[in-house]
């Protein structure tokens, strides 16, 4: 293609502008004060409202501290994730190398049952959930948390690990074997390495999924396990809305995603690629 | 669950199993309701996301300039927190605050009452999500994209077809399985939409906007009636697997057909 098509940088611009939009606007609504958000449109910092820092004074310290639900955040996503990841590149691992059967199940219908969790409403089993964790003394904790993201990522953590796995060539495995390596050696030395970009691609979509999921969150958890998307709901209050608490919230809960897709957007392309071949 | 009707007076009890809660659901007018805004909302809101993130892909597929910032700014919306989102899309379509009415009215088109009719809140909503979830279609089509054989298209392309016939008859055909997992996955996830709308519209203006997640979450834990929300869910699972099922079963066809 060796012919000019500037013309492309014209839905390109014009898609970027609608995507920037909301964004913007969240950008410097999260500086604006009830003033200079309820009388009409202000578009420009210092031209049309002055900017303040109050609500990130008021989370980052003030009365309405994000520290806490920052950290069950962290800790609820990052761990629940690095199960999820560990079991189910294992568990693809076995489905995408050996042959399974099961009475009359085989591989793919193996594979077609675990992803098949994923066409299951969450709010299916919110209920029993709830009623469960309450027997069980696991509501609003972390750990209890911790379970329910683990389960419901590891369909999608298996499914797109098998896929990354079926398509490293077996050559190279089967001659890690001639030279005498276990079975676990050739996992964890030879194949992993080599699905290294499915492996993060997979990361960041549960941990996205982890770290923004609402509906668990916010019928499970009340206090002492509350994540960031709840702590945003909630300054939606008696005393009215928060809008710019919300906005500088929203901004810190995308700040660590965006900056993991940007190093790693090549890699994302090329892994996420994977998973859509299955 | 939805068998029995649990009574949250005296902790959880479970009572005689029935078929109660399906009786009444079947005959429940706002069940169905809320059925008939899901699927169309999901058949509007992934039509055009597919189109869309297709386009933009094909757009980003060739060595471009800035490139890579394009890729990072598309894929942004769908990492925020569907909360967020919610949050988000009212501020934009606040009609006197918000920065979208008030452009709209500065160049003569009026002001559209988003949340405030049903009609434009349903809209409202599918393009909300049509904004937080292209992405994902954009980001799989175009890594499809890149895995294109070389060969076919250079082949196509010496035979002087245009670039519409190209993406017709070459491009499409080789993306159909992609494309067949993808929306799937999208419309499966559509289904259960949840905190976007229930921060957005609240399910409203009266009902226009409550899909059936929202409907049992309604029953269920505002309405303390855990059985017919429990009732509720299971319906939509059936729902969904029964569509879910069939949508394969039609790709699988018709994928035969091409191939053949």
């Amino acid at each position: 293609m060796n012919r000019t098509q500037n013309w492309r940088y014209i839905p390109l611009v014009a898609w970027s502008l609608l995507v920037a939009l909301p964004l913007y606007w969240v950008l410097i609504t999260a500086f604006k004060d009830t003033t200079s958000i309820y009388n009409g449109a202000r578009w420009l910092p210092w031209v049309d409202f002055h900017p303040t820092a109050s609500a990130w004074h008021d989370i980052l310290g003030g009365a309405n501290s994000v520290y806490g639900p920052l950290y069950h955040s962290l800790v609820i996503a990052t761990v629940s994730t690095l199960i999820a990841l560990v079991l189910g590149s294992m568990a693809g691992y076995g489905l995408a190398r050996y042959r399974l059967k099961a009475l009359w199940f085989k591989n793919n219908d193996i594979a077609f049952w675990i992803v098949s969790q994923r066409i299951m409403p969450p709010v299916v089993v919110v209920l029993a959930f709830f009623i469960l964790y309450k027997n069980l003394g696991l509501l609003d904790t972390i750990p209890g948390m911790i379970i329910v993201y683990t389960g419901f990522t590891l369909p999608l953590t298996t499914w797109f690990m098998e896929s990354y796995f079926k398509q490293v060539p077996i050559d190279l495995e089967e001659a890690a074997y001639i030279d005498g390596a276990s079975r676990m050696v050739v996992f964890l030395r030879v194949a992993l390495p080599l699905v290294t970009p499915g492996l993060i691609a997979t990361f960041l979509l549960a941990f996205s999924f982890a770290w923004n999921e609402f509906l668990f969150a916010v019928m499970l958890t009340s206090e002492n396990a509350t994540t960031l998307p709840i702590v945003i709901a909630v300054q939606q209050g008696q005393l009215g809305t928060s809008w710019w608490n919300i906005c500088a919230i929203s901004l810190i809960s995308i700040a660590p995603m965006t900056i993991v897709a940007i190093v790693l957007q090549k890699r994302l392309v090329t892994g996420l690629l994977g998973g859509a071949l299955k | 669950m939805s068998f029995s009707n649990v009574s949250t007076d005296n902790g959880l009890t479970f009572g005689a199993a029935t078929l109660d809660n399906w009786r009444t659901l079947l005959n429940d007018s706002s069940f169905w309701d809320s059925l008939k805004f899901t699927i169309l909302f999901v058949i509007i809101a992934v039509t055009l996301e597919y189109f869309i993130g297709f386009g933009l892909a094909l757009l980003l597929w060739r060595p471009i300039r800035f490139g890579g910032f394009f890729r990072v700014l598309f894929s942004i919306p769908m990492m925020l927190a569907p909360v967020a989102i919610g949050f988000m899309f009212r501020m934009i379509y606040d009609q006197s605050n918000g920065p979208v009415d008030g452009t709209l009215q500065r160049i003569g088109l009026g002001q559209p009452p988003w949340l405030a009719q049903p009609h434009w809140a349903v809209a409202s909503v599918i393009i909300m999500d049509i904004w937080e979830w292209t992405p994902l279609l954009f980001l799989l089509l175009l890594a499809g994209l890149q895995a294109l054989p070389e060969d076919a298209l250079e082949a196509a392309q010496l035979d002087g077809a245009s670039g519409f016939r190209v993406i017709t008859s070459i491009i499409f055909p080789i993306l159909a399985p992609i494309s067949v997992m993808v929306v799937f996955l999208r419309m499966v996830d559509a289904f259960t939409v949840f905190g976007q709308i229930f921060l957005l519209t609240g399910g409203g203006p009266g009902t226009a906007t409550t899909s059936t997640t929202l409907f049992a979450f309604f029953q269920g834990f505002q309405n303390f009636n855990v059985s017919y929300g429990a009732t509720i869910a299971l319906a939509l699972l059936v729902i969904v697997t029964a569509i879910a099922l069939a949508y394969l079963a039609t790709a699988r066809f018709l994928m035969r057909r091409i191939e053949a």
